[in-house]
């Protein structure tokens, strides 16, 4: 499939600092972008989408980063986000949306409704990607440093992690040349949520003990205890040392030699 | 008006008993109570009463993917809060992606009644859907829980969009029988009500019990054969020196005993390890800012964390709470890095170092095929 006919459609959902609270570009939607940006063209070729009811100013930050025009499926109540936006991407090759949508707000959870509603293949995480022959390629992140080759046949949805491309330049120009298209509306349900003031730790989930409080003191103490309860090795020269250390990483699967 | 009459006395250390309202002292003349009852005391509190005893109505799900067979402790965190929520008539049941006979018994002492083993064949979400769908509905759960992490978080996902399930992602509060909590940016809390599938973050549940679960072997499940629409091409671990120190699952870590920087770097590429350090090593100019590991520095989450020369202030040892193994190389055996270590040698790191390197070298020498491997 050649880059022209290829239809790439970026989902982007505006951010919002974690600290301030004032809107931004999210890292993970910006490193979508950043690799739909890489499939096409011209930036005029990506079909980007908003649903929902954020004031334009919100998704101005994307305009900086390069967008050329941002669909905004206005919210109404009594529709899911997914199924109004899975309506606009029935004839899409491949969709790109960020891993998290910004500031932690998201609960990720929008490109896995999605993938059951377009009935696509979801590859999530991806950091890399390439398309050919009807194919998508994804390098996927996993923790401990270890990447997972996926491959998947179009149409199909990537989520991409942060860490994918370093963040877009940020250039005013574009953002006073970018447009914000409003579509005509939709029905959205409002979120199940509700937020209120963090003034306090959340409290973890404790059991209720039964034991008195002397036991309760007691298992202070050992649990204490057990943590200092590490193997010291005096003896021996620096090679039979060295060995010991080697052992113990062998003996834990921790090394792989 | 003075008293000449002696002031009554209490040795303060004379005998007791300890009994359910705590510690009791002994009257003089009565025969009960002495150190070696306290001694026994000691010993039988280490065995942890079960949960509930059945018989069991309900039931609560758990879905977990071991490290290496063995439990992190989001995964000890999880179990325990689905434990803590579950009624005395309610059943803990565990699945086990990758796990093996040892999980068993860390999933039951960590508040699983029944635990249930699944081969994990890596990337295969169809597949462990299909093993989860079936599950579900044999057992009919009345909840699900998982950690919003990995492998876990993934599949808790694709879950509970097939099913069209209510879920809660990332949720550090949970009010028994009402509602759910998670960060939202700006310092607010977003509050849910109580859904059946929940995705929990790290601290969400304190994993210390003082209770277990039954522990009981509920047999293996077999993948069933369903087709994948995305095909795995394998994982490969990018080079330890391309890595982010947060990302690094091998760190070896030099502090001001460390003077021989290059034999450490060289230990560390044989090992294929990321190279970390204390702050006053990084202060002196031997290494770079970003290898700081503590509290003004990297957070690390390594399985194993090598530290030479290091003494273990505060401030470091932040940073390598997350680590599961921890090996410290010092001269003084009385450092406070040998209370947090699992593995100390008390020996001067040039030394240690050097040796390593040559133990490494004359095996590769011995298997040249491990080189190429
Ligand atoms: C606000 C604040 C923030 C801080 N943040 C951090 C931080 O983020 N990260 C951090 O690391 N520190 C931090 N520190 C500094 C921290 O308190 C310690 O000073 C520092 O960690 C000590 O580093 P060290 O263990 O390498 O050095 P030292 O304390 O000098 O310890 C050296 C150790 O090496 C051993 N040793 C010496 N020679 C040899 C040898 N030849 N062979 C074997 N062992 C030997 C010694 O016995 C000793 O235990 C912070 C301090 C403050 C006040
Ligand atoms: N209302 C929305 N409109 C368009 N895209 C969205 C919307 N909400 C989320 N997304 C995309 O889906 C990703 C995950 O979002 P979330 O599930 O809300 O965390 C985000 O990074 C966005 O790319």
């Amino acid at each position: 499939m050649s880059k022209q006919n290829l239809k790439v459609a970026v989902l982007l959902a505006p951010g919002t600092h974690p600290v301030s609270g004032r809107p931004c570009a999210a890292a993970a939607d910006s490193a979508a972008l950043a690799l739909a940006m890489k499939l096409v063209p011209s930036p005029q070729h990506l079909l980007v989408l908003y649903a929902g009811d954020a004031d334009d100013s919100a998704l101005a930050p994307y305009l900086a980063q390069g967008v050329s025009c941002v669909n905004v499926l206005p919210a109404v109540a009594g529709a899911d986000v997914s199924r109004v936006l899975a309506r606009q991407l029935q004839d899409v090759d491949l969709v790109l949306c960020g891993r998290r949508a910004g500031g932690g707000q998201g609960s990720a959870m929008l490109p896995y409704l999605l993938a059951e509603e377009l009935e696509a293949p979801l590859l999530p995480d991806a950091l890399q990607l390439k398309v050919g022959n009807g194919q998508v390629e994804v390098e996927q992140y996993l923790p401990k440093g270890q990447r997972r080759q996926l491959a998947a046949a179009l149409p199909a949805i990537v989520s991409v992690h942060e860490r994918a491309s370093a963040p877009l330049p940020y250039a005013h120009a574009r953002l006073q040349q970018g447009q914000i298209r409003h579509l005509s509306p939709a029905n959205l349900a409002p979120g199940v949520c509700h937020l209120e003031p963090a003034n306090r730790r959340a409290r973890p989930l404790v059991a209720a003990s039964k034991a008195s409080g002397h036991e309760r003191m007691l298992g202070a103490i050992a649990s204490d205890g057990a943590k200092a309860g590490g193997v010291v090795v005096k003896q021996g020269d620096p090679v039979e040392k060295a060995q010991v250390l080697l052992d113990y990483l062998r003996d834990h699967h921790l090394v792989d030699f | 008006m003075f008293n000449d009459r002696a002031i009554p006395r209490i040795d303060p250390r004379r005998p007791y008993v300890i009994g359910p309202s705590g510690l009791k002292r002994i009257v003089l003349g009565e025969e009960v109570g002495s150190r070696e009852l306290q001694q026994n005391a000691h010993g039988h509190s280490s065995v942890k009463p079960q949960r509930s005893q059945g018989p069991f109505r309900l039931r609560s799900l758990v879905v977990l993917h071991t490290d290496r067979g063995a439990l992190d402790e989001a995964a000890r965190e999880t179990l325990a809060a689905a434990a803590i929520l579950a009624s005395p008539d309610t059943e803990v049941v565990a699945l086990l992606f990758g796990g093996n006979a040892d999980s068993v018994a860390a999933a039951g002492e960590a508040g699983a009644d029944r635990v249930l083993l699944c081969a994990d064949p890596g990337f295969a979400p169809q597949r462990k859907l299909a093993v989860l769908a079936e599950l579900w509905q044999r057992e009919a759960p009345s909840r699900l829980c998982l950690p919003d992490r990995g492998a876990d978080a993934d599949l808790g996902r694709r879950f509970a969009s097939r099913q069209g399930l209510a879920v809660a992602c990332d949720v550090i509060e949970v009010v028994p029988g009402r509602e759910v909590r998670s960060l939202a940016p700006a310092g607010q809390f977003a509050v849910q009500p109580l859904p059946p599938v929940l995705l929990l973050a790290r601290k969400a549940a304190d994993a210390r019990l003082p209770f277990r679960g039954q522990g009981n072997d509920g047999g293996v499940l077999a993948l069933p054969d369903v087709g994948e629409r995305i095909r795995d091409l394998g994982t490969r671990s990018c080079p330890a020196s391309q890595l982010a120190l947060e990302e690094a699952d091998l760190i070896v870590s030099a502090g001001n005993g460390v003077q021989d920087t290059g034999g450490l770097r060289q230990l560390a590429e044989r090992m294929g390890a990321a190279v970390g350090a204390s702050r006053v090593a990084v202060d002196d100019g031997r290494f770079a800012r970003e290898q700081q590991v503590g509290a003004t520095g990297k957070t690390v989450q390594a399985s194993a964390y090598l530290a030479f020369g290091i003494s273990g202030a505060v401030q470091h040892l932040q940073g390598i709470k997350e680590c599961r193994h921890v090996i410290a190389v010092n001269l003084d055996a009385a450092a406070p890095i040998v209370k947090r270590a699992d593995l100390t040698l008390v020996e001067d790191c040039q030394a240690l170092i050097s040796a390593l390197n040559q133990l490494l070298a004359a095996e590769r020498a011995a298997n040249p095929v491990l080189e190429t491997a």
